[in-house]
Protein backbone atom coordinates (compact mmCIF):
# COMPACT_ATOMS: atom_id res chain seq x y z
CA UNK A 1 0.00 0.00 0.00
CA UNK A 2 2.55 2.56 1.15
CA UNK A 3 5.03 1.27 -1.44
CA UNK A 4 2.50 1.91 -4.20
CA UNK A 5 2.02 5.48 -3.02
CA UNK A 6 5.76 6.12 -2.89
CA UNK A 7 6.08 4.64 -6.35
CA UNK A 8 3.41 7.07 -7.55
CA UNK A 9 5.26 10.00 -6.04
CA UNK A 10 8.50 8.92 -7.69
CA UNK A 11 6.74 8.63 -11.03
CA UNK A 12 5.23 12.08 -10.63
CA UNK A 13 8.51 13.71 -9.68
CA UNK A 14 10.58 11.76 -12.23
CA UNK A 15 13.99 10.27 -11.34
CA UNK A 16 15.48 13.78 -11.50
CA UNK A 17 14.08 14.53 -8.06
CA UNK A 18 15.13 11.86 -5.57
CA UNK A 19 12.99 11.85 -2.44
CA UNK A 20 13.22 10.44 1.04
CA UNK A 21 10.12 9.73 3.11
CA UNK A 22 10.48 11.45 6.46
CA UNK A 23 7.04 11.41 7.97
CA UNK A 24 3.63 9.92 7.46
CA UNK A 25 0.31 11.06 8.83
CA UNK A 26 -3.31 10.11 8.30
CA UNK A 27 -3.75 12.53 5.45
CA UNK A 28 -0.36 13.23 4.01
CA UNK A 29 3.15 11.96 3.45
CA UNK A 30 6.13 14.21 3.89
CA UNK A 31 9.20 13.83 1.71
CA UNK A 32 12.50 15.57 1.62
CA UNK A 33 14.65 16.35 -1.39
CA UNK A 34 17.67 18.45 -2.26
CA UNK A 35 16.45 19.48 -5.72
CA UNK A 36 14.67 22.80 -6.16
CA UNK A 37 11.60 22.39 -8.38
CA UNK A 38 12.33 25.31 -10.68
CA UNK A 39 15.32 27.40 -9.74
CA UNK A 40 18.65 25.68 -10.43
CA UNK A 41 20.52 28.75 -9.12
CA UNK A 42 19.39 28.24 -5.55
CA UNK A 43 20.32 24.58 -5.39
CA UNK A 44 23.09 24.88 -2.87
CA UNK A 45 24.79 21.66 -1.89
CA UNK A 46 23.15 21.56 1.54
CA UNK A 47 19.77 23.00 0.57
CA UNK A 48 16.77 20.90 1.37
CA UNK A 49 13.10 21.09 0.45
CA UNK A 50 10.01 19.53 1.89
CA UNK A 51 7.30 18.00 -0.26
CA UNK A 52 3.96 17.35 1.38
CA UNK A 53 1.79 14.97 -0.58
CA UNK A 54 -1.85 14.10 -0.02
CA UNK A 55 -2.44 10.74 -1.67
CA UNK A 56 -5.77 9.82 -3.17
CA UNK A 57 -8.02 7.88 -0.82
CA UNK A 58 -9.29 4.76 -2.50
CA UNK A 59 -12.51 4.63 -0.47
CA UNK A 60 -13.76 7.97 -1.76
CA UNK A 61 -15.39 8.57 -5.10
CA UNK A 62 -12.61 9.77 -7.45
CA UNK A 63 -14.23 13.10 -8.27
CA UNK A 64 -14.99 13.88 -4.64
CA UNK A 65 -11.49 12.79 -3.75
CA UNK A 66 -9.98 15.14 -6.29
CA UNK A 67 -12.06 18.08 -5.14
CA UNK A 68 -11.17 17.46 -1.50
CA UNK A 69 -7.46 17.07 -2.19
CA UNK A 70 -7.42 20.25 -4.23
CA UNK A 71 -9.35 22.16 -1.60
CA UNK A 72 -7.18 21.03 1.30
CA UNK A 73 -3.92 21.58 -0.51
CA UNK A 74 -4.99 25.07 -1.50
CA UNK A 75 -6.25 25.95 1.96
CA UNK A 76 -2.92 24.99 3.43
CA UNK A 77 -1.05 26.94 0.77
CA UNK A 78 -3.18 30.02 1.32
CA UNK A 79 -2.63 29.89 5.06
CA UNK A 80 1.12 29.63 4.60
CA UNK A 81 0.94 32.66 2.36
CA UNK A 82 -1.27 34.68 4.70
CA UNK A 83 0.84 33.87 7.76
CA UNK A 84 4.11 34.72 6.04
CA UNK A 85 2.76 38.25 5.64
CA UNK A 86 2.18 38.70 9.36
CA UNK A 87 5.22 40.24 11.03
CA UNK A 88 6.59 38.11 13.85
CA UNK A 89 5.20 34.79 12.70
CA UNK A 90 7.67 32.21 11.44
CA UNK A 91 6.35 29.73 8.92
CA UNK A 92 8.23 27.83 6.23
CA UNK A 93 8.30 29.49 2.85
CA UNK A 94 5.95 28.14 0.20
CA UNK A 95 7.90 27.22 -2.92
CA UNK A 96 5.17 25.92 -5.15
CA UNK A 97 2.03 23.87 -5.11
CA UNK A 98 0.18 21.52 -7.38
CA UNK A 99 -3.34 21.30 -5.99
CA UNK A 100 -4.51 19.01 -8.80
CA UNK A 101 -2.27 16.25 -7.49
CA UNK A 102 -2.03 17.33 -3.86
CA UNK A 103 1.58 18.45 -3.69
CA UNK A 104 2.97 21.36 -1.68
CA UNK A 105 6.66 22.27 -1.71
CA UNK A 106 8.08 24.20 1.22
CA UNK A 107 11.47 25.35 2.31
CA UNK A 108 12.93 23.14 4.98
CA UNK A 109 13.34 24.50 8.48
CA UNK A 110 14.95 22.88 11.46
CA UNK A 111 18.11 20.87 11.80
CA UNK A 112 19.48 17.79 13.51
CA UNK A 113 20.18 18.08 17.24
CA UNK A 114 23.53 16.87 18.60
CA UNK A 115 21.86 13.67 19.79
CA UNK A 116 20.78 12.82 16.25
CA UNK A 117 17.10 13.64 16.50
CA UNK A 118 15.27 16.29 14.51
CA UNK A 119 14.88 19.70 16.11
CA UNK A 120 11.17 19.84 16.84
CA UNK A 121 10.04 21.07 20.21
CA UNK A 122 9.38 17.57 21.54
CA UNK A 123 12.84 16.26 20.70
CA UNK A 124 14.47 19.44 21.88
CA UNK A 125 12.86 19.25 25.31
CA UNK A 126 13.93 15.63 25.66
CA UNK A 127 17.42 16.41 24.49
CA UNK A 128 17.84 19.46 26.72
CA UNK A 129 16.47 17.63 29.73
CA UNK A 130 18.94 14.80 29.26
CA UNK A 131 22.05 16.92 29.01
CA UNK A 132 21.23 19.25 31.88
CA UNK A 133 17.82 19.20 33.55
CA UNK A 134 18.77 22.15 35.71
CA UNK A 135 19.74 24.49 32.92
CA UNK A 136 16.34 26.06 32.90
CA UNK A 137 17.45 29.21 31.13
CA UNK A 138 17.60 27.59 27.73
CA UNK A 139 14.30 25.81 28.08
CA UNK A 140 12.54 28.89 29.43
CA UNK A 141 13.78 30.97 26.53
CA UNK A 142 12.57 28.46 23.97
CA UNK A 143 9.19 27.83 25.58
CA UNK A 144 8.45 31.52 26.06
CA UNK A 145 9.28 32.21 22.42
CA UNK A 146 7.06 29.32 21.35
CA UNK A 147 4.25 30.73 23.47
CA UNK A 148 4.76 34.10 21.84
CA UNK A 149 4.44 32.55 18.37
CA UNK A 150 1.11 31.02 19.30
CA UNK A 151 0.04 34.29 20.89
CA UNK A 152 0.77 36.28 17.73
CA UNK A 153 -1.03 33.66 15.67
CA UNK A 154 -4.13 33.88 17.85
CA UNK A 155 -4.00 37.66 18.04
CA UNK A 156 -4.33 37.72 14.28
CA UNK A 157 -7.32 35.41 14.56
CA UNK A 158 -5.76 32.32 13.06
CA UNK A 159 -5.95 28.98 14.82
CA UNK A 160 -3.56 26.13 14.16
CA UNK A 161 -5.92 23.23 14.77
CA UNK A 162 -3.27 20.61 15.48
CA UNK A 163 -0.88 22.25 17.86
CA UNK A 164 1.44 19.56 19.16
CA UNK A 165 5.07 19.71 20.19
CA UNK A 166 6.11 17.93 17.00
CA UNK A 167 4.37 20.54 14.87
CA UNK A 168 6.60 23.22 16.32
CA UNK A 169 10.09 23.25 14.84
CA UNK A 170 13.11 25.01 16.21
CA UNK A 171 15.54 26.52 13.78
CA UNK A 172 18.87 28.02 14.72
CA UNK A 173 19.30 30.68 12.08
CA UNK A 174 23.05 30.59 12.13
CA UNK A 175 23.12 31.39 8.43
CA UNK A 176 21.42 34.75 8.88
CA UNK A 177 24.19 35.80 11.23
CA UNK A 178 21.90 37.68 13.57
CA UNK A 179 21.47 34.83 16.01
CA UNK A 180 24.12 33.10 17.99
CA UNK A 181 24.38 29.34 17.75
CA UNK A 182 22.26 28.75 20.82
CA UNK A 183 19.44 30.99 19.77
CA UNK A 184 16.42 29.03 18.59
CA UNK A 185 13.54 30.53 16.70
CA UNK A 186 10.31 28.55 16.65
CA UNK A 187 8.51 27.79 13.40
CA UNK A 188 4.95 26.54 13.18
CA UNK A 189 4.29 23.85 10.59
CA UNK A 190 1.44 21.68 9.31
CA UNK A 191 -1.49 23.97 8.66
CA UNK A 192 -3.67 21.19 7.29
CA UNK A 193 -6.26 21.72 10.02
CA UNK A 194 -5.82 25.45 10.46
CA UNK A 195 -8.41 28.08 9.86
CA UNK A 196 -9.37 31.65 10.43
CA UNK A 197 -11.43 32.04 13.58
CA UNK A 198 -12.32 34.82 15.97
CA UNK A 199 -13.86 32.46 18.50
CA UNK A 200 -12.17 32.10 21.90
CA UNK A 201 -13.36 28.48 21.84
CA UNK A 202 -11.05 27.54 18.94
CA UNK A 203 -8.09 29.30 20.51
CA UNK A 204 -8.78 27.67 23.86
CA UNK A 205 -8.85 24.27 22.17
CA UNK A 206 -5.52 25.05 20.50
CA UNK A 207 -3.96 25.78 23.88
CA UNK A 208 -5.56 22.72 25.40
CA UNK A 209 -4.26 20.40 22.68
CA UNK A 210 -0.75 21.73 23.20
CA UNK A 211 -1.03 21.38 26.95
CA UNK A 212 -2.09 17.76 26.57
CA UNK A 213 0.75 17.11 24.12
CA UNK A 214 3.28 18.47 26.60
CA UNK A 215 1.66 16.52 29.45
CA UNK A 216 1.90 13.22 27.61
CA UNK A 217 5.44 13.60 26.31
CA UNK A 218 7.13 15.47 29.13
CA UNK A 219 4.96 14.58 32.09
CA UNK A 220 7.62 15.17 34.74
CA UNK A 221 8.08 18.84 33.95
CA UNK A 222 4.83 19.52 32.16
CA UNK A 223 3.46 21.91 34.72
CA UNK A 224 6.44 24.23 34.48
CA UNK A 225 6.67 23.92 30.72
CA UNK A 226 3.06 24.90 30.30
CA UNK A 227 3.50 27.85 32.64
CA UNK A 228 6.33 29.19 30.49
CA UNK A 229 4.37 28.65 27.29
CA UNK A 230 1.48 30.63 28.73
CA UNK A 231 3.85 33.33 29.89
CA UNK A 232 5.00 33.84 26.30
CA UNK A 233 1.45 33.64 25.07
CA UNK A 234 0.35 36.44 27.38
CA UNK A 235 3.37 38.53 26.44
CA UNK A 236 2.43 38.35 22.78
CA UNK A 237 -1.12 39.47 23.50
CA UNK A 238 0.10 42.43 25.53
CA UNK A 239 2.57 43.48 22.86
CA UNK A 240 0.10 43.12 20.03
CA UNK A 241 -2.45 45.33 21.71
CA UNK A 242 -0.06 48.15 22.60
CA UNK A 243 -1.66 51.50 22.08
CA UNK A 244 -5.13 50.27 22.85
CA UNK A 245 -6.49 51.18 26.23
CA UNK A 246 -6.08 48.80 29.14
CA UNK A 247 -9.60 47.53 29.10
CA UNK A 248 -9.46 46.46 25.50
CA UNK A 249 -6.00 45.06 25.93
CA UNK A 250 -6.93 42.41 28.41
CA UNK A 251 -10.47 41.41 27.50
CA UNK A 252 -9.47 39.33 24.47
CA UNK A 253 -6.75 37.52 26.37
CA UNK A 254 -9.02 36.96 29.34
CA UNK A 255 -11.75 35.54 27.14
CA UNK A 256 -9.36 33.00 25.66
CA UNK A 257 -7.85 32.03 29.00
CA UNK A 258 -11.24 31.66 30.57
CA UNK A 259 -12.37 29.45 27.73
CA UNK A 260 -9.14 27.47 28.01
CA UNK A 261 -10.03 26.67 31.65
CA UNK A 262 -13.45 25.50 30.55
CA UNK A 263 -12.04 23.32 27.78
CA UNK A 264 -9.62 21.80 30.23
CA UNK A 265 -12.53 20.69 32.42
CA UNK A 266 -14.67 19.23 29.69
CA UNK A 267 -12.27 18.12 26.93
CA UNK A 268 -11.91 19.60 23.52
CA UNK A 269 -15.10 18.40 21.88
CA UNK A 270 -17.78 20.83 22.88
CA UNK A 271 -20.33 19.21 20.61
CA UNK A 272 -20.05 15.94 22.55
CA UNK A 273 -22.04 17.28 25.44
CA UNK A 274 -25.71 18.14 25.37
CA UNK B 1 20.18 30.43 -21.12
CA UNK B 2 18.79 27.00 -21.77
CA UNK B 3 17.19 25.22 -18.89
CA UNK B 4 15.23 22.08 -18.11
CA UNK B 5 12.97 21.79 -15.09
CA UNK B 6 13.72 18.54 -13.26
CA UNK B 7 10.07 17.58 -13.14
CA UNK B 8 9.46 18.20 -16.87
CA UNK B 9 12.52 16.77 -18.61
CA UNK B 10 10.79 16.64 -22.01
CA UNK B 11 10.91 20.41 -22.36
CA UNK B 12 13.74 22.87 -22.77
CA UNK B 13 13.22 26.47 -21.84
CA UNK B 14 15.26 29.19 -23.44
CA UNK B 15 15.35 32.52 -21.62
CA UNK B 16 17.21 35.49 -23.05
CA UNK B 17 17.45 38.93 -21.63
CA UNK B 18 17.91 41.84 -24.04
CA UNK B 19 18.72 45.40 -23.09
CA UNK B 20 18.83 48.59 -25.14
CA UNK B 21 16.02 47.36 -27.26
CA UNK B 22 14.52 49.88 -29.55
CA UNK B 23 11.21 48.20 -29.93
CA UNK B 24 9.01 49.80 -32.54
CA UNK B 25 7.18 46.83 -33.90
CA UNK B 26 3.64 45.64 -33.62
CA UNK B 27 2.19 42.62 -31.92
CA UNK B 28 1.97 41.06 -35.33
CA UNK B 29 5.69 41.38 -35.87
CA UNK B 30 6.25 39.64 -32.58
CA UNK B 31 4.07 36.70 -33.45
CA UNK B 32 5.64 36.40 -36.87
CA UNK B 33 9.02 35.54 -35.40
CA UNK B 34 7.56 32.65 -33.49
CA UNK B 35 7.42 29.22 -34.95
CA UNK B 36 4.59 26.88 -34.42
CA UNK B 37 6.47 24.23 -32.47
CA UNK B 38 8.12 26.76 -30.19
CA UNK B 39 6.22 30.02 -29.82
CA UNK B 40 8.06 32.94 -28.30
CA UNK B 41 6.82 35.07 -25.47
CA UNK B 42 8.09 38.63 -25.04
CA UNK B 43 8.13 39.79 -21.45
CA UNK B 44 8.83 43.20 -19.99
CA UNK B 45 12.02 42.56 -18.08
CA UNK B 46 11.64 45.51 -15.72
CA UNK B 47 8.62 43.82 -14.13
CA UNK B 48 10.57 40.69 -13.28
CA UNK B 49 11.94 40.81 -9.76
CA UNK B 50 14.31 37.85 -9.81
CA UNK B 51 15.07 34.60 -11.57
CA UNK B 52 12.87 32.77 -9.06
CA UNK B 53 10.00 35.07 -9.97
CA UNK B 54 9.97 34.11 -13.66
CA UNK B 55 10.92 30.47 -13.11
CA UNK B 56 8.14 30.05 -10.58
CA UNK B 57 5.62 31.27 -13.17
CA UNK B 58 7.07 28.86 -15.71
CA UNK B 59 6.72 25.97 -13.27
CA UNK B 60 3.13 26.95 -12.59
CA UNK B 61 2.40 27.02 -16.33
CA UNK B 62 3.77 23.52 -16.68
CA UNK B 63 1.56 22.28 -13.86
CA UNK B 64 -1.49 23.86 -15.48
CA UNK B 65 -0.50 22.43 -18.84
CA UNK B 66 0.10 18.92 -17.67
CA UNK B 67 -2.56 18.44 -15.01
CA UNK B 68 -5.28 20.94 -15.81
CA UNK B 69 -5.61 22.99 -18.96
CA UNK B 70 -4.02 25.99 -20.58
CA UNK B 71 -6.10 29.14 -20.58
CA UNK B 72 -4.05 30.78 -23.28
CA UNK B 73 -2.84 29.58 -26.66
CA UNK B 74 0.39 27.92 -25.68
CA UNK B 75 2.89 27.35 -22.89
CA UNK B 76 4.91 30.49 -23.57
CA UNK B 77 1.92 32.79 -23.36
CA UNK B 78 0.63 30.90 -20.35
CA UNK B 79 3.76 32.04 -18.53
CA UNK B 80 2.71 35.67 -19.03
CA UNK B 81 -0.68 34.91 -17.54
CA UNK B 82 0.91 33.01 -14.66
CA UNK B 83 3.10 36.00 -13.88
CA UNK B 84 0.15 38.25 -13.28
CA UNK B 85 -1.58 38.41 -9.95
CA UNK B 86 -5.10 37.83 -11.27
CA UNK B 87 -6.65 35.67 -13.97
CA UNK B 88 -7.40 38.56 -16.28
CA UNK B 89 -5.64 37.61 -19.51
CA UNK B 90 -5.70 40.97 -21.25
CA UNK B 91 -4.48 42.77 -18.13
CA UNK B 92 -1.68 40.23 -17.79
CA UNK B 93 -0.53 40.89 -21.32
CA UNK B 94 -0.71 44.63 -20.76
CA UNK B 95 1.45 44.42 -17.64
CA UNK B 96 3.95 41.76 -18.58
CA UNK B 97 3.74 41.38 -22.34
CA UNK B 98 5.39 43.52 -24.96
CA UNK B 99 2.91 45.01 -27.41
CA UNK B 100 2.30 48.03 -29.57
CA UNK B 101 1.76 50.22 -26.50
CA UNK B 102 5.08 49.39 -24.93
CA UNK B 103 7.16 51.94 -26.81
CA UNK B 104 9.35 52.63 -23.85
CA UNK B 105 10.30 49.02 -23.26
CA UNK B 106 14.07 48.91 -23.26
CA UNK B 107 14.51 45.56 -21.60
CA UNK B 108 12.83 42.50 -22.96
CA UNK B 109 12.97 38.86 -21.97
CA UNK B 110 12.44 36.47 -24.83
CA UNK B 111 11.12 33.15 -23.67
CA UNK B 112 10.77 30.04 -25.72
CA UNK B 113 9.71 26.58 -24.65
CA UNK B 114 10.68 23.59 -26.77
CA UNK B 115 9.35 20.12 -26.68
CA UNK B 116 12.57 18.14 -26.98
CA UNK B 117 10.81 15.32 -28.74
CA UNK B 118 8.98 17.38 -31.32
CA UNK B 119 11.15 20.27 -32.39
CA UNK B 120 13.65 18.74 -34.80
CA UNK B 121 14.34 22.19 -36.15
CA UNK B 122 15.90 23.24 -32.88
CA UNK B 123 19.54 22.51 -32.42
CA UNK B 124 20.67 22.89 -28.84
CA UNK B 125 24.31 23.01 -29.87
CA UNK B 126 24.13 26.10 -32.05
CA UNK B 127 22.75 28.61 -29.62
CA UNK B 128 20.06 29.17 -27.07
CA UNK B 129 17.60 31.08 -29.13
CA UNK B 130 17.27 28.89 -32.16
CA UNK B 131 15.00 29.91 -34.94
CA UNK B 132 14.44 33.10 -36.94
CA UNK B 133 17.10 35.13 -35.23
CA UNK B 134 17.46 37.72 -37.95
CA UNK B 135 13.82 38.63 -37.62
CA UNK B 136 14.15 38.72 -33.85
CA UNK B 137 17.00 41.23 -33.97
CA UNK B 138 15.12 43.31 -36.51
CA UNK B 139 12.28 43.65 -34.05
CA UNK B 140 14.43 44.24 -31.00
CA UNK B 141 16.63 46.78 -32.74
CA UNK B 142 20.21 46.62 -33.93
CA UNK B 143 21.68 47.95 -30.71
CA UNK B 144 20.03 45.39 -28.51
CA UNK B 145 22.38 43.49 -26.32
CA UNK B 146 21.92 39.94 -25.14
CA UNK B 147 22.67 39.64 -21.42
CA UNK B 148 22.71 36.53 -19.32
CA UNK B 149 19.43 35.93 -17.50
CA UNK B 150 20.52 36.04 -13.87
CA UNK B 151 19.74 37.87 -10.65
CA UNK B 152 22.64 40.31 -10.98
CA UNK B 153 21.40 41.58 -14.34
CA UNK B 154 17.76 41.68 -13.27
CA UNK B 155 18.59 43.80 -10.23
CA UNK B 156 19.95 46.49 -12.54
CA UNK B 157 16.79 46.82 -14.57
CA UNK B 158 13.90 45.88 -12.30
CA UNK B 159 11.32 48.48 -11.33
CA UNK B 160 10.54 47.63 -7.71
CA UNK B 161 7.79 50.19 -7.20
CA UNK B 162 5.95 48.88 -10.28
CA UNK B 163 6.37 45.27 -9.15
CA UNK B 164 5.02 46.17 -5.71
CA UNK B 165 2.05 47.80 -7.36
CA UNK B 166 1.31 44.81 -9.56
CA UNK B 167 1.45 42.35 -6.68
CA UNK B 168 -0.18 44.74 -4.21
CA UNK B 169 2.70 44.43 -1.78
CA UNK B 170 2.22 46.89 1.01
CA UNK B 171 5.06 48.91 2.44
CA UNK B 172 5.14 47.52 5.92
CA UNK B 173 5.76 43.93 4.95
CA UNK B 174 8.36 44.57 2.31
CA UNK B 175 11.26 45.47 4.53
CA UNK B 176 13.70 43.08 2.97
CA UNK B 177 14.25 41.57 -0.44
CA UNK B 178 13.44 38.03 0.58
CA UNK B 179 10.04 39.11 1.79
CA UNK B 180 9.16 40.75 -1.54
CA UNK B 181 10.17 37.66 -3.47
CA UNK B 182 8.21 35.53 -1.04
CA UNK B 183 5.05 37.60 -1.56
CA UNK B 184 5.42 37.37 -5.33
CA UNK B 185 5.92 33.60 -5.29
CA UNK B 186 2.97 33.11 -2.94
CA UNK B 187 0.64 35.09 -5.13
CA UNK B 188 1.77 33.39 -8.35
CA UNK B 189 1.42 29.92 -6.89
CA UNK B 190 -1.99 30.41 -5.32
CA UNK B 191 -3.73 32.66 -7.78
CA UNK B 192 -6.75 31.66 -9.83
CA UNK B 193 -7.19 28.21 -8.39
Amino acid sequence: MIDDIIKGVEDYLTPNIPVKLISQGAEALVFETNVHPYNPYTTASNASYIIKYRPAKKYRHPSIDQALTKHRTLTEGRLLSKLSNIPGINVPQLICCDPYNGYIWQAKVGCVLPNGTFSNLKNYLWYQKNIDPFDEDKIVKVLVSVGRQIGILHCNDYVHGDLTSSNILLDNNTSSGTNSANEWSPYLIDFGLSSYSTMPEDKGVDLYVLERAILSTHSLFAEKYNQWLLQGYKQAYCEMSLGKDDKERYTKLEQVLKRFEEVRLRGRKRSMIG
Amino acid sequence: MLLVLPQFPDYSISINLFTNCNYKGTTQALTSCSVEQAPRAFIKASNIYSTSHLLCAIYKSFIEYKYNRLRTKNLSTEVILSLYSSSNISEAFKQFGVNSDSVDTDNIIVLQIFNNKKSESYDANTNAYGIDNTLLFEILGKNSENLEFNDANLIKIRDISMIKKIYKIKHENSTNNDQIERCIINSIQLRGL
